[in-house]
């Protein structure tokens, strides 16, 4: 029965313990986590808790550049050829370089967001077409059926105003069918204002017809992208029937002259989709040079010729093809990383936060500070604790109380005349500023005078009969006999030194005499809210030190027992 | 001679510690005294003397929306209602409910105080002289009641606890906009010295005794449970080791309005996500909960450390006596940690009041998210001193900081002085 009561009362205890116990490493695991995560992860909600890093493989989302500003926008996409053209004659007439393919990789797919994609492994590009088969392309391409078709739609007539203005405008084009083909589809499907748009063109339609073919019409606007050509030619069998109910004769025209633009772009779609007779047999597997913009090939089709990359996007550029036959064409990217890329991707994090700021210098001035300061700290208080606890001398007891009194006043007061006074020596900016004032520690001294109060007199005694001068005692006898409570004090105060901020801030104003927790409030106003990098900076100036201290936590509490606070 | 020579090695002992307070800690000490006393922001660049000029500056009130008088007035009759209520509330527990007729006084009382405060506007009954009315009442009052009460005496902070529940009853009852706690606040709009006092303050009573009670729950767990006592050590201790900047940027993150781990935590149980750093109401709290997290676990290994030290013989009495867990913790284990939650008492409040580096990093160099509901008061010393370059008014603020903090830590000598229970 009372052993029962006990068992509850342990799981009890045990309860709230695990609950404390993730209250206290939960933020750090979660600051961890979150420092290896690309960055559409740590922009996503609901938050998880894996990351794409360190997966062998992913798919990114990307996309073919399909509009005309797209492809002239981007200078980089231009041969020379190409770059000249361009500036000789006006921008709308030059097609920037009509062999090469740009494809934008918005990122992770499964994520909200754009992410940067590493620019390591190797990346499979596969150009598929609507109905989720290869893409395809024109081999021998005949420029007689090219002015064919495009006297044929010229031809056609009554137009609306929109198209018949862009058909006289594309006329200028017939010399150059890649760059007729570009602006068609420019106009009539992918280009900022195209004219099947599904808003525009529907509501112009329901405001034409009306009532009765509302909801059949109206069932168009749903979906993403222009209107494709299964439901152009659905809108025109509508619009076929609209035409028949109709008696007044401006409505029919107005119908006749849409059902005209439909079947302009259908004839045109159709012998555009003609021209492509040869499937790309497999996918094009391109690998990252480093430092380098070019993409070696590793496997791809023979109409590859080369490709490159320039930030978000990769150009892929054809021999004897152009990439206007893969324009109604989609893109899926696969990257594929080995074993050491992958482990860069993971701590990808880690290297740009090192890298963006000087944290080689912070972590050495960290390091030596609060190495000197121990150590002086450790001479300093031991000399001044053996006096205060084995010497006699008037006052001891006195000054012992002034010198516990300074634990009362915290250090921020003082720091106004500490900096003039330190100013006054000319030290700021130097690491005696960050050394020297605080090489004594009154709470270390405190311990240290509990710790040789506990050996007793008789000892001190008996090394003095021997000989033995009270420094060779102190150091020989007194030291090793405290050294749980001396090494307590000694990792306080480093842990003192190493997490001190205001006392740096104030005392230092370049980066070379910076330390860690300066230097990290550096990088954060600088850096903004990455916080996949924000973390990985805070993981790396944190971690090292807490490991270290929670393999010697036990002579923390050990000193407290020892000497401490009773 | 000989003796002479022994003194001298003594000296030559502390000499290089000594040097270094000296200079660091007594001659600042004195010196930034001296400084509160100059102007240094002058055109000729010469530090004039000002007298306390300083010290008048930083408690600058401005227009007051009514005199400080009246304010005193509302205050005065809420304490002695608060102060009566729990005079008669203690004095019941006290007598058990017997003796009533001795109580009396204090029960009738009451309701004509209470209806004092229903009618807020003092000028009834003739403004000053219902004042100096009630200080005798509240004097004969005193004297007649506390003087038998030997509870009282012993739970003195509960009693101040009681007083203080009271008072904010009355206030929320009363005309709310005439209180000194009303008029210090409309101050503090004016005056951001007053207002870092305020928002220091705010901190405090938040982070100290959650601070406290956790720990205590932290300490008591390491000692009690039979196995993983080392790793709930660790993990309790992990977050002290961590530099403040980086566990506030740690926070930062977890604090984030859309991203944050806080908000989606906040979901699961169907709240709506918080807007933590970008609140003027929610800056002191948000502070609070990062510094108790940063700093439980090391008072904890403190209370441990005191735990350790309580003689198990007083347990394994107690139990042959049949007391249950509660009864030993309140009667074995609370009294003789005494020492121990004194000197975390202290230790805790003066770093309370040092709160700074959390406020720098969440708040991106700023002193809160905005209408300074951040500005601490070492905050306020760090801007006076380094961004508007005034060390006269700097080192003034300094010394009211440590003022403050003196007369706290020598109030909790004094009320905790005759409760704390040494080990014998």
């Amino acid at each position: 029965m009372k052993r029962q009561k006990k068992k509850i009362v342990y799981f009890f205890y045990y309860v709230a313990a695990v609950i404390l116990a993730i209250f206290a490493i939960g933020p750090i695991v979660w600051m961890v986590d979150t420092s290896f995560k690309t960055n559409s992860e740590v922009l996503s909600y609901p938050p998880s808790w894996g990351t794409i890093n360190a997966l062998p493989s992913r798919t990114l989302t990307a996309d073919i550049i399909k509009t005309r500003a797209g492809q002239s926008s981007n200078p980089s996409a231009l041969s020379l050829e190409a770059l000249l053209g361009s500036l000789s004659t006006t921008q709308t007439t030059t097609l920037a370089s009509p062999d090469t393919i740009a494809i934008h990789i918005l990122g992770a797919s499964g994520y909200r967001g754009t992410g940067t994609m590493p620019r390591r492994g190797t990346l499979i590009v596969s150009l598929i077409d609507d109905t989720g088969n290869p893409a395809s392309y024109p081999t021998n391409f005949s420029t007689s059926d090219f002015n064919k078709v495009v006297n044929e739609i010229s031809s056609i007539s009554p137009l609306s105003n929109d198209v018949e203005q862009s058909i006289s405008n594309l006329s200028q084009y017939t010399s150059s069918s890649q760059a007729y083909i570009l602006n068609f589809y420019d106009d009539f499907l992918y280009g900022s204002n195209p004219i099947f748009s599904r808003i525009n063109f529907i509501s112009n339609l329901l405001n034409l017809v009306g009532n009765p073919f509302q909801d059949q019409l109206t069932s168009f606007k749903k979906g993403i992208g222009p209107l494709t050509d299964v439901e152009l030619k659905a809108i025109s069998q509508i619009l076929g029937n609209a035409l028949d109910l109709t008696t007044n004769p401006s409505t029919k025209m107005k119908i006749s002259e849409y059902l005209n633009d439909i079947k302009l772009y259908l004839d045109f779609n159709q012998f555009y989709e003609g021209q492509k007779r040869t499937k790309i047999d497999q996918p094009i597997e391109l690998a990252f040079i480093p430092k380098s913009n070019q993409l070696k090939i590793v496997k791809a089709p023979s109409i590859v010729q080369s490709a490159y990359t320039s930030g978000d996007q990769i150009y892929i550029t054809f021999k004897n093809t152009s990439f206007v036959w893969f324009l109604n064409d989609n893109v899926s990217v696969k990257a594929n990383y080995n074993f050491w890329e992958v482990l860069t991707n993971f701590f990808d994090n880690y290297v740009s936060a090192w890298n963006s700021a000087p944290f080689g210098i912070y972590y050495f001035n960290s390091i030596f500070v609060a190495l000197a300061t121990t150590i002086l700290n450790i001479i300093f208080d031991v000399m001044m604790a053996f006096a205060f606890s084995k010497l006699t001398f008037p006052g001891r007891d006195k000054i012992f109380i002034a010198i516990i009194a300074t634990m009362m006043i915290p250090y921020q007061v003082l720091i106004v005349a500490n900096y003039l006074i330190i100013h006054s020596f000319g030290w700021i900016n130097s690491y005696y500023a960050l050394i020297i004032p605080w090489s004594a520690t009154s709470f270390v001294i405190f311990l240290m005078r509990q710790s040789f109060n506990s050996i007793p007199n008789d000892l001190y005694d008996a090394a003095k009969i021997d000989g033995a001068s009270s420094w060779r005692f102190l150091w020989t006898i007194a030291v090793p006999l405290s050294m749980p409570v001396i090494i307590t004090g000694a990792l306080l105060t480093f842990l003192g030194s190493w997490n001190s901020f205001l006392w740096v801030l104030i005392m230092t104003d370049t980066a070379n005499m910076r330390t860690l927790p300066v230097g990290l409030q550096n990088f954060i106003i600088n850096s903004g809210a990455i916080f996949n990098q924000l973390m990985a900076a805070a993981t790396f100036t944190m971690i090292p030190v807490v490991i270290a201290f929670l393999f010697l936590q036990k002579y923390f509490v050990s000193g407290f027992f020892r000497s401490g606070i009773k | 001679m000989h003796k002479r020579n022994k003194y001298i090695i003594g000296y030559l002992y502390l000499i290089p510690a000594l040097v270094i307070f000296i200079l660091f800690t007594y001659w600042p000490a004195i010196y930034s005294f001296y400084l509160s006393f100059f102007n240094t922001t002058t055109s000729t660049g010469h530090a004039i003397f000002v007298g306390l000029s300083n010290y008048v500056y930083l408690f600058k009130t401005g227009q007051l929306p009514y005199p400080f008088f009246t304010a005193f007035e509302y205050s005065f009759v809420r304490f002695i209602f608060a102060f009566v209520i729990s005079i008669t509330l203690f004095s019941w527990i006290e007598v058990k409910g017997k003796h009533l007729l001795k109580n009396m006084i204090p029960l009738i009382l009451i309701p004509i105080l209470a209806i004092s405060l229903i009618y807020p506007s003092l000028s009834f009954w003739g403004g000053d002289i219902y004042i100096v009315l009630l200080w005798v009442l509240f004097g004969i009052l005193t004297f007649y009641t506390v003087r038998k009460m030997d509870f009282l005496k012993s739970h003195t902070t509960l009693f101040l606890l009681s007083i203080l529940g009271f008072y904010i009853v009355a206030y929320y009852i009363g005309n709310r906009n005439i209180d000194l706690y009303t008029l210090f606040f409309k101050i503090a709009q004016n005056n951001s010295f007053i207002m870092s006092i305020w928002n220091t303050f705010y901190f405090v009573i938040i982070d100290v005794p959650i601070t406290i009670g956790i720990s205590l729950a932290a300490g008591l767990l390491m000692k009690n449970l039979p196995f993983f006592k080392v790793f709930f050590r660790t993990a309790f201790f992990a977050p002290y080791v961590a530099s403040i900047v980086a566990v506030s940027l740690l926070w930062l993150w977890l604090f984030n309005y859309h991203y944050g781990i806080f908000n989606f935590i906040l979901s699961w149980f169907g709240i709506s996500p918080i807007n933590w750093l970008n609140s003027a109401s929610l800056t002191m709290p948000t502070v609070a909960i990062l510094s108790i997290w940063e700093y439980f676990g090391y008072y904890g290994l403190i209370f441990l450390s005191g735990l350790q030290n309580i003689d198990q013989e007083y347990y394994e009495a107690a139990e042959i006596e049949g007391a249950n867990s509660f009864q030993k913790f309140m009667y074995i284990t609370w009294p003789l940690l005494s020492p121990i939650t004194f000197f975390v008492m202290v230790v805790s409040l003066i770093n309370a009041f040092q709160v700074f580096t959390q406020v720098y990093v969440l708040y991106n160099q700023m002193p809160g998210p905005y209408a300074n509901s951040g500005l601490t008061m070492v905050f306020y010393i760090y801007n006076t001193f380094y961004n508007e370059q005034q060390m006269g008014l700097a080192s003034a603020a300094a010394y009211i900081l440590l003022g403050i903090i003196m007369v706290l830590t020598l109030i909790q000598f004094r009320t905790t002085e005759k409760r704390v229970e040494y080990n014998i």
